[in-house]
């Protein structure tokens, strides 16, 4: 008898898929939507100039956002966007709401419509980097956020420990790579 | 920073620079993240019905007092009936509603829910009971709805009556 498909895990799910599943409830599917983007929304929030504590109250507020918003998230691809929008919006609020006026606040972060175009891409493209290392997978996966996007700035001991490679493989790990991601940024590029 | 899309080699430079460092968040605010997801969704609409504001037009002796800017809307439909009085912002982009639906046919059990959206976004989302009044505040961009999913499936929907197109 032939077995049903199993079903790809969520790791391996495009936006659009990933949503899908978060819409039946399935929890690993919202746990990984949560990692792959937690960074982008932090960073967009800090980006805003509020301090870590909002921060962390616009985090939370987001993800609620987005869960109660999931059903009408009409183009699942740009969730990137959806989520700039939204941390730029809550953080502006929530700022507000304090008293703790965001220096510079701009109606562009409430009006998702006047979002420089210019730092939008910045971010999507940074996400996109994301993405194409964690779709690498492997040591790879595991190396290269601690060497390029952890902002403690890990000395090699540590990224030894936290990879799980000994230190002198790191060089020739890296640069392997570091390959293997400019195959991939160049088969992307438009 | 520049829209310019980079070529491979000056993402791997902008990699070897540091620039792509992004703080991420403490583990505890991931894992107040993922409990998110006991946010209740707010469902799509099955029957919309588009009701159109006046302007405030509140007067009688006793009732409410309404600013000159506000705006209100009453009607009715097979579900029920809905009240709804809007305040444009003051300044931060704060509006302010009040919302009070009476149900055709109220059982005690039964929940209307009430919607604040725009776009794809939901921004707020409560449940109210039969006749059971509702006031809340959100910075929100003009060009709104607010949407009231009654009992029987009807949606009212009503749009931004400052910016209706």
């Amino acid at each position: 008898m032939a077995r049903a498909p199993s079903r790809p895990s969520p790791r391996d799910l495009d936006d659009p898929a990933l949503v899908a599943r978060c819409l039946e409830d399935d929890e690993r599917a919202w746990k990984t939507l949560v990692t792959r983007y937690r960074a982008l929304v932090y960073s967009t929030a800090l980006r805003t100039g509020i301090d870590d504590e909002t921060a962390g109250d616009v985090f939370q507020q987001v993800w609620i956002e987005l869960h109660r918003s999931l059903d009408r998230v009409r183009d699942a691809q740009a969730l990137p966007q959806w989520l700039i929008v939204t941390t730029r919006r809550v953080a502006y609020k929530i700022a507000t709401k304090n008293d703790r006026p965001v220096e510079g606040a701009l109606d562009e972060m409430v009006d998702p419509s006047a979002l420089p175009g210019d730092e939008l891409q910045e971010l999507q493209d940074l996400q996109r980097i994301r993405d194409h290392i964690e779709a690498l997978g492997g040591t790879c996966a595991r190396l290269l956020p601690l060497l390029f996007f952890d902002e403690r700035e890990p000395d090699y001991k540590k990224i030894s420990e936290t990879a799980g490679v000994a230190v002198g493989s790191i060089g020739p790990l890296r640069a392997r790579c570091l390959k293997r991601l400019r195959a991939r940024l160049e088969e992307q590029r438009p | 920073m520049s829209a310019r899309r980079r070529s491979a080699q000056e993402w791997l430079d902008l990699l070897a620079q540091g620039g792509a460092r992004w703080k991420e968040p403490p583990e505890d605010l991931v894992s107040r993240a993922l409990g998110a997801r006991s946010e209740k969704r707010m469902p799509r609409a099955k029957r919309r019905r588009t009701v159109h504001w006046d302007a405030a037009d509140v007067r009688s002796p006793g009732g409410p007092s309404v600013a000159d800017d506000a705006k209100i809307v009453a009607g009715s439909c097979p579900g029920g009936e809905v009240s709804v009085l809007v305040h444009p912002p003051l300044q931060n982009a704060t509006w302010s509603f009040e919302a009070r639906i009476w149900f055709a046919e109220p059982d005690g059990t039964a929940r209307a829910i009430i919607g604040l959206v725009h776009d794809d976004h939901v921004l707020q989302r409560h449940e109210v009971a039969d006749g059971e009044m509702l006031r809340f505040e959100e910075i929100v961009p003009d060009g709104w709805s607010l949407e009231i999913h009654l009992p029987d499936g009807d949606t009212v929907v009503l749009d931004d009556p400052f910016h209706a197109e």
